[in-house]
Parts: C-alpha cells; structure tokens; sequence
C-alpha cells in the first residue's frame, strides 16, 4: 500500500476531534436509558423519552447544520458545540428530576449535531480520495478502541452513575485538545458548475439510500432476537465493538484499494448471512455468531460512509453531506435499536421478517449498482503504478 | 565481466521522435565498431518492424511470457546493414493481441517474474554476446513496461520537445519515478528533440544556447543536445536511418554527437 499522505498535526488534530465526540456517544449511548431512569428516578423515562429526545435533537440540529453549517466558522462551531457538550454531560452529574433531564438530553444532542458533521468535514479537507478510506478506518478504529478503554474502565472501577458521568466528561473533553493544536480554518470554495454540483447530488442520494436501508434493516434486526437472550446480546455487543474496530481497518483498506462500493457489498452480504441464522435458529449462539457478523458490516459501513460523504462534497458543502450522508443514518439506526418497541419475534414468525429483512438488504444493491464509484480508476491505476514501481525498486536493488 | 551499458530513452508523451533518435544512434554505434543491442520495449505501440521491415518469427514478448529465450528473438541486422561493429535487434509484437494481453496483464506475480526475465537476458546478453550498448526504446508516460524498462537501465536519456506540456510532464516524471531510480547508481539526461527553428542552422545554434541554459535551469538536468526540427525526416516513410544514409545531413550531425557523448558518459560512469 501506498503512504497516507498527512500532515501529521492535522491527523493528530483530526483522531482527537472524532474520537471524544464519537467514543463519548457509543459510551453514552450504551448507558442512556439507564442513566435517565436515575436521575429521573423512573423505570422507563431514559428508554423512551430520554432516548427520543436526544436522538430527535441529533437529527434536527444536524438538519440545520446541513443548510447553515457553511456559514458559520468552524473553529466557532466546534468550540460552541464541544463545551455544550461537555458541560451537559458534567451537570448530568450534579442535576436530578424530569425538567433537567429533558433539557440535558437535548443538550447533549444538540451538541453533537452541531459539532460533528463540521468534525468530519475535515477528514475529507485533509485526506484525499486515495486515502480517505484509511483514515477513516483508523478514526473507527480509534473510536471503538477509545470506547473500549473507557467501558473496561467502568466496569473493572465499578463506577457509580456519578462516576461514569464524569468519566464520560473526560471522554467528551478529548475534542477540546485539537482546538489548542489546529485553526481549523474553511477551504476557500471554490465555484463549481451547477451540473456537476448536480451529479454529486445524485450519487449521493444513491449512497444514503443504501445507508437508510441498512439501517433500517439491521436496526430493526435487534428486535427479532427473543427477550431471553439479552445476556447473549450484552456479550455480543462486546465482540461487536471489538470487530467493528478491526473491520473499519479493513474495510479502508479495501476502500482505498479496489474502491468504496466492495466492503459495502460484503458487509450486506455478512449481514444476510447474519439474518439468516438468527431468523431460523435463534439460540444464544446464533446470537453470538449474529453480533460478530454486524459488527463486521457496521464496520465497513462506518469507514465507507465516512469517506463516501468526503469524495462527493465540495469545500462549501462538507457540512450538508456529512449531516445529511452519516448523521442521519447512523442517528436512525441507532433509534431503532435502541428504543424498545414490541418485540417483532413475538407478533410475526421469526424467519419470515429475517426473509423481510434480508429483502431489504437485496434491495440497497439496486441503488448501490447505479451510484459512481468514487474512487476512480484513474486513482487506482495510479496506485497501482506506485506499487509496481516500488515492486521494480526492490527488485532492482537485490540485482545490484 | 563486460563493462557493457545499458541505455534507456524515455519520454513524457509521445511524438518526441524517440524511436528516430534511437535507432539511428544504435546505427551510429555499431557503425564505429561497437556491439550495439536493440531491445524494443515500446510495447504498448511498436513501430521498431515497420521502422525495419522486419518481420521476426519470435518476437520480446514471448521473451516475458517465458516462452523464449533472448538468443531466439535477437535479428543480427549487422551484414545486412554493412556495419563495423554488430547490431541486434529484438522487436515487440505489432500484433493486437499482444499489445492487448501487454497492457491487461497487472498482476504483480506476472510483473515480477517478467522484469526478472528481463534481467536475465540483459546479463546474456553482456556476457554471451559481449554487447557494449544495450539500448532501450520505451513507451511513452508513466506505464508498467517503461518503468521495467527505465529500472533496467544505467542511463537515461528524456527526450523532450520544447512545449508547455512535454516540460511540465517530464518534471512530474523526475519528480515521481526517475529521480527514485537514481538512488540505485544511473543517471538521467535530456535530448531535445524537434526544437523549432532548424534553417538557417547557424541562427537555430544561437537560439538553441538560450534555450538549453534556461531548460536546465528549470529542470535541472544536464541537456545532452538539442535536435533541431526536419520536415524531411517528419514526413520520411522508410528512410529514416539518416546516419547511413545521409551521414552529412545535419540530423546525422548531432545524432552522431550524441553517439561521442554517450561513450564520453560511459567511461565517466565506468571510472566511477
């Protein structure tokens, strides 16, 4: 493989930047609903209201972002939306009872919707299309290895909600260190033609459909495994993270190298497979084998839509592509799954919606074989010179 | 062991009058008496047969497929011609096909075990054929086989027109590829070829000074020499070895300049 070509500081600057804001919501959103039923001193107000809240603030603040995002400068965004972020999470500690706990969530959503999309505008205003991919798949890695640390931390601790809380404050305080490192100043836009402006606009429809149906297909796939095996899916969700982080890698290598579009058909695939042997045989293994499958598909998925959102913007429209091509999807998986509904194993015939399911996943490939792949052939030919000369260097080097 | 040389020609794109340059320098050498070797590794679009009007029955790329050795596709043109010294020459296939499987077969495995062929005849071909001058006509651009063929050789020589683009390239190639290679011991030069401005000769030689100083302080590489445009060696069809044709044309002239640089170079390379 070829080097990643960047600039170190900024990729430092970069890695801190997403991994607080990424590592604090896969932590956060693990322990929400709990954390909202204390200090609400309810059983269920984090599962519904508590969740809601925070994703629907997610969702509506990256929507704004998505249109005023461009205008605003960066650095300002950032700052604002990291210190929101960091306080909600610290006052989380010290507030109790429903009102607070209503404007926290929001809060705390609020934070990430602002800030995120413009943290992620700038994996694809340091990188270029070569290397998008990597870097993607080390920030995933980063993340997941991140959150990792901090879940070992609260369970071998044995922290308490305050403890936890706090430990999620030092998490979500990681993004402050790049604003000390880095301007984060905006690339001058450049004016491009409307036609072209319009073609990315298509390709990108393609590619969030793909991601939406993906969502909505693995969200809802946590619904048909039966009540019982929730010990089975903590565990999982365990050996999920773990190879998601090891996936990302590899799904942006494969990225990088033979282009965006493989790692996505093979994370649909996986998945398939997973629907497969959790709609026919759900057993506690079949759990286990499940949440090792997704996590190989959320991998790719993660590192491939963090570069595709990149590869298709301009300068002037990171911000919408980003919100609009990663937020939103990720946000609307993550809602499915975690807001607790009926079970779908107890209304219909478990192998019939893992069929549904599985359909869904059939069907991205249509807008999936429609959409441009992204990086080019050009570029992989390019790659491929590079490597062939590096090959002839080698070779020539043991003749002399 | 020979003190043999190999002796690559590059350009950016295409159209430099490369294979012109080439093949009349190899006539030139052999014509002094020297064992002069012609591979033509202008795979992508050969023109060495028509050049020649030959047609061999084994041709280089069999050579890289592993289905013939070196002493099967060499032509010893050298009778024929009426030289002093000896010219070989192996041509590349002007079959579709060929240049077809050339440029579809990418396989690093393939690649490698190739270029290793090729460093195998071109040690034959030192020490079994005494060969003093081995020299390469490559593709043009940045393509697998000009890599190969450029990794292969002790000196390189650029051909450049004297264009925006062909300069501007030809500083991406130093930058990319050349200036790598030269970590391993050979050494680059540039010939300018079809510069405008040939007649009247003494005029073009003043123009000419201004612009070899200012291209080698652009590109900064040492300017061999500068070959003038010839209408009549453009539009010639198969008299194109001017250097034995025409030995006082003033295209021969510099050509057989080249030739007293080239040995002048490689005894320099040799002391070192």
């Amino acid at each position: 493989m070829t080097k990643i070509d960047v600039d170190r500081r900024k990729f430092a600057s970069l890695m801190l930047l997403i991994f607080g804001s990424l590592s604090w919501f896969f932590v956060f959103t693990r322990q929400m609903s709990n954390i909202f039923n204390i200090i609400t001193s309810t059983t269920d107000w984090g599962n519904y209201v508590g969740n809601t809240l925070f994703y629907g603030s997610i969702i509506l603040s990256a929507l704004v972002i998505s249109y005023i995002g461009s205008r605003i400068a960066r650095r300002k965004l950032l700052f604002t939306s990291i210190i929101l972020g960091i306080f909600s999470t610290i006052l989380l500690g010290f507030l109790e009872g429903t009102f607070f706990a209503t404007i926290l969530s929001c809060l705390m959503g609020i934070s990430l919707g602002l800030g995120l999309p413009s943290s992620m505008a700038l994996i694809a205003d340091y990188t270029s299309v070569e290397n998008r991919g990597r870097v993607s798949g080390i920030l995933i890695l980063g993340t997941f290895i991140t959150a990792s640390v901090a879940m070992g931390l609260d369970v071998f601790l044995k922290l308490d909600t305050f403890g936890l809380i706090m430990l999620l404050a030092v998490l979500r305080s990681i993004s402050i260190i790049p604003l000390c490192m880095e301007k984060f100043e905006r690339i001058p836009a450049i004016p491009k033609k409307r036609r072209l402006l319009s073609y990315n606009y298509k390709d990108f429809i393609v590619y969030i459909s793909v991601f939406f149906l993906f969502s909505v297909a693995s969200g809802l796939a946590w619904n048909l495994i039966p009540a019982k095996f929730q010990p089975q899916v903590d565990m999982g969700s365990i050996i999920r993270y773990a190879l998601i982080a090891v996936f990302g890698i590899v799904a942006g290598i494969m990225a990088d190298r033979v282009g965006r579009k493989q790692p996505i058909i093979i994370g649909l695939a996986t998945l398939g497979v997973g629907f497969l042997l959790i709609g026919f045989n759900p057993s506690g293994e079949s759990v286990l084998i499940y949440s090792a499958l997704s996590g190989i598909t959320w991998g790719s998925f993660f590192v491939v839509f963090l570069a595709i959102p990149g590869d298709l913007s301009f300068p002037s429209s990171r911000e919408k592509f980003y919100a609009l091509g990663y937020i939103l999807p990720l946000t609307g998986l993550f809602i499915i799954a975690a807001i607790p509904t009926v079970s779908l194993a107890e209304i219909a015939d478990p192998a019939t919606i893992s069929q549904f399911l599985g359909f869904c996943l059939f069907i991205a490939i249509y807008p999936l074989s429609r959409a441009k792949e992204t990086l080019t052939e050009s570029k992989k030919h390019e790659r491929e010179i590079k490597e062939h000369l590096e090959m002839v260097k080698k070779m020539i080097q043991e003749e002399k | 062991m020979s003190l043999g040389k190999t002796l690559a020609f590059h350009s950016y794109k295409g159209g430099t009058g490369k294979t012109t340059v080439i093949a009349n320098l190899a006539a030139r050498l052999a014509m002094l008496g020297k064992r002069v070797c012609l591979l033509d590794f202008d795979l992508y679009a050969p023109s060495l047969t028509t050049y020649f009007q030959k047609n061999p029955e084994v041709y280089l790329n069999s050579l890289l497929a592993g289905e013939a050795e070196i002493s099967d596709v060499l032509v010893d043109l050298s009778s024929e011609m009426g030289l002093n010294g000896k010219l070989f020459l192996a041509f590349s296939s002007p079959d579709k096909e060929c240049i077809h499987e050339i440029e579809i077969r990418h396989d690093m495995k393939w690649q490698y075990e190739a270029l290793k062929r090729v460093i195998t005849a071109k040690k034959e071909l030192f020490s079994k054929y005494k060969i003093d001058y081995l020299l390469i006509d490559t593709s043009p651009g940045i393509r697998y086989w000009s890599i190969n063929a450029i990794a292969i050789a002790d000196i390189l020589f650029l051909l450049m027109k004297i264009n925006e683009m062909d300069i501007n390239g030809t500083k991406k190639m130093i930058g990319e590829i050349y200036n790598s290679l030269t970590k391993f011991g050979s050494k680059y030069f540039l010939i300018l070829n079809k510069v405008p401005g040939a007649s009247p000769m003494h005029e073009f030689q003043n123009i000419n000074n201004q612009i070899i100083s200012e291209i080698e302080k652009t590109m900064g590489i040492k300017i061999i020499e500068a070959i003038p445009c010839f209408c009549e060696i453009q539009f010639s069809q198969h008299e194109f070895l001017y250097t034995m044709k025409a030995p006082n044309h003033a295209f021969s002239e510099r050509v057989n300049s080249i030739a007293d640089k080239i040995n002048v170079i490689s005894q320099t390379f040799q002391g070192k």
